[in-house]
């Protein structure tokens, strides 16, 4: 059977870890759960060294940490509230409260919305692919996508300042 | 189709950088795979190095490489005792049974050549009436 290499699978863990821990957190609520979860995948890949049948192995790791997060809501039937204290992202210009901001932005965001905006801007990946990940299609993960971005900018508030740091 | 205004924010939202997870918890097989041969080629190569440094210190050891004799024994041969040796050793000794003791006490430094007997075999086979 072809496996893939621990190095190679590392290598992933490094590229797309903090895009796929955001991600988990946006489903399981809570950061040091979802890194556990995100953790579980990882070793299990390099265990039985699976990914190398995946095609597309970016949007297969985003499957799998969502697989992940889902089963562990089944078993402990746990609320996904998320949590507000941990920040999640390193913020441009040390800007904490921009960073406060966004989180609660996101965190107010019905689930389907949040996880797409956070695939497709910090996971980068293509509505066709969210479409295939979500079970839904490529349209509707586009439309998710608009809605969320307006009310994003709505809660944000911050359009001067972007629109002043991009010279628009 | 994509608005302008969503593009902007869009790059607005990107430069918040999503935090790194800890590194990944390895520590069975995935990490053995070259530890395990890094740590065997350490052992064989620590075993090798002892062995030749053994083997140097006990050839500078041998007289003869320019080194100073360590042992009286190798500087101080034991000669077979001769008849003179025993006849003098016989003459100034309190008893017979002192010096045939002394000279059983002797160490056997170095093998008594074919043809030839020690004064000791000589002095075994006479009988001599004390």
């Amino acid at each position: 059977m072809d496996r893939t290499n621990p190095t190679e699978i590392e290598v992933l863990y490094r590229q797309h870890g903090a895009a796929l821990l955001l991600f988990a957190t946006s489903m399981a609520g809570e950061r040091s759960r979802a890194q556990d979860l995100v953790h579980q995948v990882f070793l299990k890949l390099i265990e039985n060294g699976r990914l190398s049948r995946a095609e597309d192995k970016k949007a297969y790791l985003f499957a799998c940490v969502r697989n992940a997060v889902l089963n562990e809501q089944k078993v402990g039937a746990r609320h996904t509230a998320l949590e507000g204290d941990t920040p999640s992202f390193s913020p441009p210009n040390r800007d904490y409260a921009a960073e406060q901001n966004l989180r609660l932005a996101l965190g107010a965001l019905p689930d389907e919305q949040r996880q797409v905006v956070i695939l497709h801007v910090w996971g980068e990946l293509t509505f066709l692919q969210i479409g295939n990940l979500l079970g839904i299609s490529s349209n509707t993960a586009a439309s998710r996508y608009r809605y969320a971005l307006e009310k994003l900018r709505d809660s944000m508030s911050v359009k001067e300042n972007y629109y002043a740091d991009s010279g628009g | 189709m994509p608005i302008p205004e969503d593009d902007r924010f869009e790059a607005y939202l990107r430069q918040f950088e999503p935090i790194a997870p800890d590194a990944l918890p390895l520590k069975g097989h995935a990490r053995e795979s070259w530890r395990l041969p890094l740590l065997r080629f350490v052992a064989v190569a620590a075993v090798v190095a002892v062995a030749v440094a053994s083997f140097y210190i006990a050839d500078r050891r041998v007289p003869g490489h320019g080194s100073r004799s360590t042992s009286v024994e190798i500087a101080q041969p034991t000669r077979p005792l001769t008849m003179r040796e025993a006849n003098a050793l016989l003459a100034s000794a309190p008893s017979y049974k002192a010096v045939v003791d002394n000279m059983a006490f002797r160490t056997k430094g170095t093998p008594i050549p074919n043809g030839k007997q020690s004064a000791l075999a000589a002095l075994a086979k006479e009988k001599i009436k004390l």
